[in-house]
């Protein structure tokens, strides 16, 4: 049995998937009928979809870059090329 | 208990002239005196285990320190990841208390969908000191497990967790004062 103590304590390792499957699930069961820890559940799995849907879009390379980097990679030489 | 033992004599004879040394080297690194008394026990108890392995005739003051400095070293890196879970969970119960004043007003953040919420996060993001937000961004913007962050940063899992929670706690706290401060609380009661 885990109280809400446990469950708000878990709560961040829970919502990233690292917590051994055996806790995850008594923390599932107990979410899914704790009137006080659902709302903070729900409320954690808002805020970190909106930090995740902030992700900036010019932190994208400019296409030319993957060329570039090949490129580079070509002009160390024919020796570091698998044979064949 | 007489010394009958041949092995236990000759430790006795070699090792408890130092016991004092060595109590005081122990108390320089616990710098507090029943810290530095268990520490001298375990140093003698971890010394005639590995008995074995002493040079008879050699220093054998350097040999206790060597002991009790590693035993010292294995129980602060102990310490630090207890430390470390604890701080944890605190954050994790911090994000619960801000939570809590959050439950009248939008209890369950439907402000977090109000469409200028990305530029406020990307904002705040910028304004979180350097060892929280490159942990924040590894995580929840590079999807990295602690694993990976710990791997990357080159520090342990559990520091990875106090930093990467104390991170979402304050970047939490400035959106709820953004939320606040521009009525976003009002406005949906959280019902999106
Ligand atoms: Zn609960």
């Amino acid at each position: 049995m885990i109280d809400c103590r446990h469950v708000i304590g878990r709560m961040w390792e829970y919502l990233d998937g690292e917590l051994p499957e055996d806790e995850a699930e008594e923390i599932r069961a107990h979410l899914d009928v704790c009137g006080r820890c659902n709302p903070q559940y729900q409320f954690q799995i808002r805020f970190l979809s909106a930090v995740v849907a902030s992700r900036p879009g010019e932190g994208a390379p400019s296409p030319a870059l993957a060329g570039r980097v090949k490129a580079a990679l070509d002009s160390i030489g024919p020796d570091i090329h698998p044979a064949g | 208990m007489p010394a009958a033992d041949p092995r236990r004599a000759a430790f006795d004879a070699e090792m408890l002239p130092h016991l004092e040394a060595v109590y005081r080297f122990a108390l320089s690194l616990t710098r507090e005196t029943s810290e530095a008394e268990d520490l001298t026990q375990d140093t003698f108890l971890q010394a005639i285990r590995h008995w074995e392995q002493y040079q008879p005739g050699s220093n054998a003051r350097a040999w206790l320190f060597t002991i009790c400095r590693n035993l010292r070293s294995r129980q602060a890196e102990r310490r630090a990841r207890v430390e470390a879970t604890d701080a944890a969970e605190l954050e994790n119960l911090a994000a619960a208390a801000l939570h809590a004043t959050m439950v009248p007003v939008d209890p369950t953040g439907g402000f977090f969908d109000a469409p200028e919420l990305g530029d406020v996060i990307r904002r705040e993001l910028d304004k979180l000191p350097e060892e929280y937000r490159e942990v924040v961004a590894l995580s929840d913007l590079d999807d990295l497990s602690y694993a990976g962050i710990s791997q990357v940063l080159g520090v342990p899992v559990g520091t990875v967790k106090s930093r990467l929670f104390r991170g979402r706690r304050l970047l939490q706290e400035a959106l709820v004062e953004y939320a606040r401060d521009a009525g976003l609380l009002g406005r949906s009661g959280g019902e999106a």
